[in-house]
């Protein structure tokens, strides 16, 4: 199991700025200079006053087995029939990489119900887009270990999307211990603090299906990722 | 601050002030309503008019929510101001009892924070409960509170069934609530699968989604 409490350097912050603008549906519009004004002082906290505890944790687990709808892992058994057929369409040894990522929950505890709707709203989108910095961190993490083996992964999948219901969350909390890095999960599989990511990923020699996405025919989902 | 010289720029000024989101301003321009003899609810009118257009622009995506948002805060900030006033002159603004919240185990309220500030701004006297709110505490609330409406909230599919036995308990206790549910999980059918009267799809059409499954219960 691999803990890490990555640094969030300036170019990520900065890449992370960037995305926001365009979640909040600034892709050629000026950005209004409340709206602006409300980003900066998000993005002041983040880097002077450090109230994003960027940490996250991974651990990689073989497939005993891999059938129509269902990949066993020692954590649990993984139901998804889309997740499943990528699995099998694999070749060689495979593995599966069981992950989460949080910010922790300061970020969150300034802004929820302390401040107007909109810098809740600026706020908790930025809160997001960190989050899934400090995922992407992590994944860069154990891709290096992999890459030096030569094995491919697939992109992350998360328990809640596509076909693998939000219970499968309790196979990732199998597999980690979340509580090291300070997350947990309720009687409904809602993880706190509430900007965390969990996700799995399969690894193999060769992953020719990055996402389940490649099996689905809702081509308007709005998580529908390119391939 | 601009003079004016009739009551009529004055209330197209309150309006326009909510459509720009000039914060600073509203208090301004509202003392002057006042002082000028527009009564409280004609100025609270002109809020709504003001929240209207900017709902219709966020529906047309002519604006983008965050911007519609400051304008939901610039029309609270007048609320505010007013609600002193509007207490003794109408109460309740539209008479109607709402009691909102997140079911439990969800502690995602951002979207049903939005949703509870444009019913206040509408007029309904809303009940806020929070977020990762029991089954008991919702039943125990419409009760007390007689409520017309019940506006429940989940954001993940696994709080969402719960739902389902809220709105038949809702049913059963209080035939006359009318439920209306939203959030990321849900679209119409499953809203009516789970028993719904209505299902609020965004915050730039629940006021009519709601009013629509008002009208079609009276």
């Amino acid at each position: 199991m691999v803990v890490i409490q990555p640094e969030l350097k300036k170019e990520l912050i900065e890449k992370a700025r960037k995305n926001v603008f365009h979640k909040l549906g600034y892709h050629k519009k000026k950005m209004d200079p409340e709206v602006e004004k409300i980003l900066k002082d998000a993005f002041l906290l983040v880097e002077e006053h450090k109230v994003i505890k960027p940490k996250g944790i991974y651990h990689i687990l073989p497939v005993l087995k891999a059938v129509e709808g269902e990949v066993e892992t020692d954590a649990g058994v993984i139901k998804s029939q889309k997740f499943s057929l990528m699995v099998k369409m694999c070749h060689g040894k495979r593995r599966i990489v069981f992950m989460l990522a949080t910010i922790g929950d300061e970020f969150e505890k300034i802004y929820h119900k302390k401040k107007p709707l909109s810098s809740q709203f600026v706020f908790d989108t930025v809160g997001s887009e960190l989050t899934e910095t400090v995922a992407d961190i992590l994944e860069r993490d154990w891709k290096g270990r992999i890459d030096n083996e030569g094995l491919q992964s697939s992109l992350r999948f998360s328990p809640g999307y596509c076909d693998w219901d939000l219970d499968g969350q309790s196979i990732i909390f199998n597999a980690l211990d979340g509580m090291s890095i300070g997350v947990s999960f309720n009687n409904h599989f809602v993880m706190r603090p509430c900007k965390s990511i969990s996700a799995i990923a399969v690894i193999a020699r060769s992953v020719p299906i990055k996402a389940p996405c490649s099996f689905c025919i809702e081509k308007d989902c709005r998580w529908r990722r390119a391939l | 601050m601009k003079k004016h010289n009739n009551i009529k720029e004055l209330l197209d000024n309150l309006e326009n002030t909510i459509q720009i989101h000039n914060i600073k301003e509203i208090s301004n321009i509202l003392d002057n309503a006042l002082e000028f003899g527009v009564s409280p609810n004609k100025i609270r009118q002109a809020l709504v008019n003001g929240i209207g257009k900017a709902r219709h622009q966020l529906m047309s995506n002519k604006v983008p929510i965050a911007e519609f948002l400051l304008c939901m805060d610039t029309m609270n900030e007048g609320l505010n101001k007013l609600a002193p006033l509007l207490n003794k002159e109408n109460p309740f603004g539209k008479g109607i009892h709402l009691v909102i919240g997140v079911v439990e185990g969800d502690p995602h309220d951002l979207g049903k924070n939005i949703i509870s500030g444009i019913y206040k701004a509408y007029g309904y006297e809303v009940f806020d409960l929070g977020r990762d709110v029991p089954k008991d505490t919702f039943i125990k609330k419409v009760q007390e509170n007689n409520a017309k409406v019940l506006a429940l909230s989940a954001m993940m599919s696994t709080t969402a069934v719960s739902m389902r036995d809220i709105i038949n308990e809702v049913k059963f206790k209080f035939p006359d609530t009318l439920v209306i549910v939203g959030g990321a999980p849900f679209d119409k059918v499953l809203a009516m699968t789970y028993g719904a009267d209505a299902y609020a799809e965004s915050a730039s059409t629940v006021i009519e989604e709601t009013e629509a499954a008002i009208q079609k219960k009276v």
